[in-house]
């Protein structure tokens, strides 16, 4: 488990909104997660943006767009915004559903999954994805650490959606970094490039495909034998193609639709939602 | 898997003609009609026959040739001074032109482009938020929306940018593309760069590939290159693909002039004029003429013509001559392996070219020596596969 750095801000925070036991649950790039009591037996998942790490404003304008989701697939936002601390420094905070049934990230590493359950998963995340894009927004961060469960459920859910972009929104400022937002390990080309008028819809669908053969396989969809993680990071940046090995493997499990969704440009992937979910139903 | 007739100046009396009655869809031009003329002629078109109508708003056209442009209703009146950045101007562009489209009661519309003064990214990402946008505004009125893809045929030589193009298109919603190709060659001449040739076609097959059907707009006898690069729809029209032999096609008479008349010759697949024709009738080879669809009945007519003491002018008997050669091709290239149909026509054409030369029968125009049909073959050797 990471060391939080934020753990003092985010009890200021609880303390100044009636929540109590913080609890840290874990780190990404630019955040924080912790789970706190609304009241006895009821949680919220607490998170806390690091200021030097991210757009507050941007944050904001894109939480704003999320609290309209309204969908079991998609982790409920109740709040957002920013609070000034003690020290002085400004922070910026969302508070979501909390789900208490663990990671996709967990269950891969259980070793538990087979391919009934990952084609189950993979069909309503796909319908995440179609729900998405007809709120017009990309998640751009899908990965296994931002699938989670509800307790004692099956149904996968996706969190996180603090990087969504909202694409009927012109005014978007220039991204966070250099590679633009995203987990470099499961982003597509176009967001590895920071290449912004290909992101759309269909980069969820890459991080979805790469999620989804890791899933399958354990393994990269991209990564040969000795590659490091930034060995896999790079031959995606470079317009690779998934390796012959995952592409063999994953049509023998009933999986070949993923190999189109890990096509390096995105008009050669899947063109719809509905068209990808017909040929992951098969 | 239709040919579109292109409308131009004093063109609608050609809709339902015969033997031109493989056009099933046809391209309104706004540049060359009153707005109460082309309602008109939609209802006119309808009654004569079941075909699918798109207009073009042709904002793309340099401002000395709008003709009848600026009376739209969907024509802004700072065109020429407007900032295509605005997002704001391209919505009131965007509503006007969907009313209008309403209106008529056609059934498709191509999105309004302008000609930009450099081919990047950030022009083909607005052609494609305009494209969706204008498909939002339409929802729910039948009326389909193609993107128009107005792109420079040296921009698609580059791979990489052709394949982020096709990509930042295809990520607006459409329900298709209408291709407008911008080129130096003069008009009335053969595309012959191979890497262009290669370019334009890749894109075509790139975009039909998504799953949305392709128009190529403005076609001539290259067609065919698109056709076997897999489009679905391809238009042409009397004046554009005639008059081969001009410096540039807005250099040309505003009513569309050109009495020049021209033969289609499809087993040269290549223009013929008069004295040519005659040249060929003369020769060892006058059963090279009207081959497969260049034989039709204005063919005849054409050849009948010639038999007269003291022939007429030809010239819209060769319009039509040309557009029935076209239609019904079109849709012979629309049921069958495309790309090997055209591979073996050509091979016939290069050889007809061949048994010309050899004997020393050489046409008027000397630049009409059928030297591309072998840089077209190249280019389709060079198309990557689907």
């Amino acid at each position: 488990m990471p060391t939080p750095v934020l753990d003092q801000i985010a009890i200021e925070f609880a303390e100044k909104n009636h929540l109590t036991g913080v609890v840290f649950k874990g780190k990404g790039n630019f955040k924080e997660t912790y789970r706190a009591t609304i009241r006895e037996g009821e949680f919220i998942a607490l998170k806390i943006l690091d200021p030097q790490k991210c757009s507050l404003a941007r944050s904001q304008r894109e939480n704003q767009t999320m609290l309209k989701c309204d969908t079991p697939l998609i982790a409920k936002l109740y709040d957002h915004g920013s609070f000034s601390a003690n020290n002085g420094q400004s922070y910026y905070f969302c508070i979501e559903e909390y789900l208490d049934g663990g990671s996709l990230a967990e269950r891969i590493s259980s070793g538990a999954l087979n391919s009934n359950i990952i084609r189950q998963y993979a069909i309503t995340l796909i319908e995440a994805l179609d729900y998405l894009k007809n709120m017009d927004l990309v998640h751009r961060d899908i990965k296994p650490e931002n699938i989670m469960f509800r307790s004692s459920s099956n149904v996968p859910v996706l969190v996180d959606l603090g990087l969504a972009r909202d694409l009927s929104e012109s005014s978007l400022t220039p991204t966070w970094l250099p590679q633009g937002p995203g987990t470099p390990y499961y982003s597509a080309p176009e967001q590895l490039n920071n290449e912004k008028h290909l992101i759309n819809w269909r980069t969820d669908q890459f991080s979805l495909g790469i999620t989804i053969g890791i899933c399958l396989t354990g393994v990269h969809p991209f990564s040969k034998t000795g590659m490091t993680q930034g060995d896999t990071v790079t031959a995606v940046a470079n317009r690779g193609s998934c390796t012959s090995a995952f592409t063999i493997e994953a049509s023998d499990l009933g999986f070949g639709f993923v190999v189109k969704m890990l096509h390096p440009w995105p008009h050669r992937r899947y063109q719809s939602p509905a068209e990808l979910l017909d040929e992951a139903r098969r | 898997m239709t040919a579109y007739l292109q409308m131009g100046h004093d063109t609608e009396n050609l809709v339902g003609e015969q033997d031109l009655d493989a056009f099933g869809g046809i391209v309104l031009s706004p540049v060359n009609r009153e707005p109460a003329a082309l309602t008109r002629h939609v209802q006119s078109f309808r009654r004569r026959g079941d075909f699918d109508i798109v207009i073009d708003p042709q904002l793309y056209f340099p401002g000395s040739r709008r003709g009848k442009l600026p009376n739209q209703p969907y024509y802004p009146d700072d065109l020429d001074t407007a900032d295509f950045s605005s997002n704001g101007w391209w919505t009131d562009v965007v509503t006007r032109l969907g009313d209008f489209a309403g209106t008529l009661g056609v059934d498709a519309v191509a999105s309004p482009v302008v000609h930009p003064r450099t081919w990047n990214d950030d022009y083909f990402a607005r052609c494609a938020r305009t494209s969706s946008s204008l498909t939002r505004y339409l929802h729910g009125s039948g009326i389909r929306v193609l993107t128009t893809v107005m792109v420079d045929i040296d921009y698609t030589v580059d791979k990489e940018a052709l394949l982020r193009m096709a990509s930042i298109l295809s990520g607006g919603d459409n329900s298709g593309y209408y291709l407008v190709i911008v080129t130096d060659v003069d008009p009335r001449r053969e595309i012959s760069d191979e890497e262009e040739l290669v370019g334009i076609m890749s894109l075509v097959r790139e975009l039909e590939n998504t799953g949305r059907p392709v128009l190529v707009s403005h076609c001539s006898s290259d067609m065919i290159l698109f056709k076997a690069a897999g489009a679905s729809h391809c238009a042409s029209g009397k004046f554009f693909n005639l008059r081969r032999y001009t410096a540039s096609r807005f250099g040309e008479p505003a009513d569309g002039g050109g009495q020049v008349s021209y033969w289609f010759e499809h087993g040269l697949l290549a223009f013929l004029r008069s004295a040519d024709v005659l040249r060929i009738l003369g020769s060892e080879f006058s059963n090279l003429l009207g081959t497969l669809s260049s034989n039709n009945c204005w063919a005849s007519q054409i050849l009948d013509n010639f038999r007269l003491d003291s022939p007429l002018a030809w010239v819209a008997l060769g319009w039509k001559q040309y557009l029935s050669w076209f239609c019904k091709t079109e849709q012979t290239l629309g049921s069958g392996n495309s790309e090997e149909l055209v591979r073996e026509w050509l091979r016939t054409a290069n050889d007809n070219w061949r048994n010309l030369d050899d004997n020393d029968i050489l046409f008027d125009e000397a630049r009409n020596d059928g030297r591309w049909i072998r840089r077209w073959r190249q280019a389709l050797t060079k198309l990557p596969d689907s």
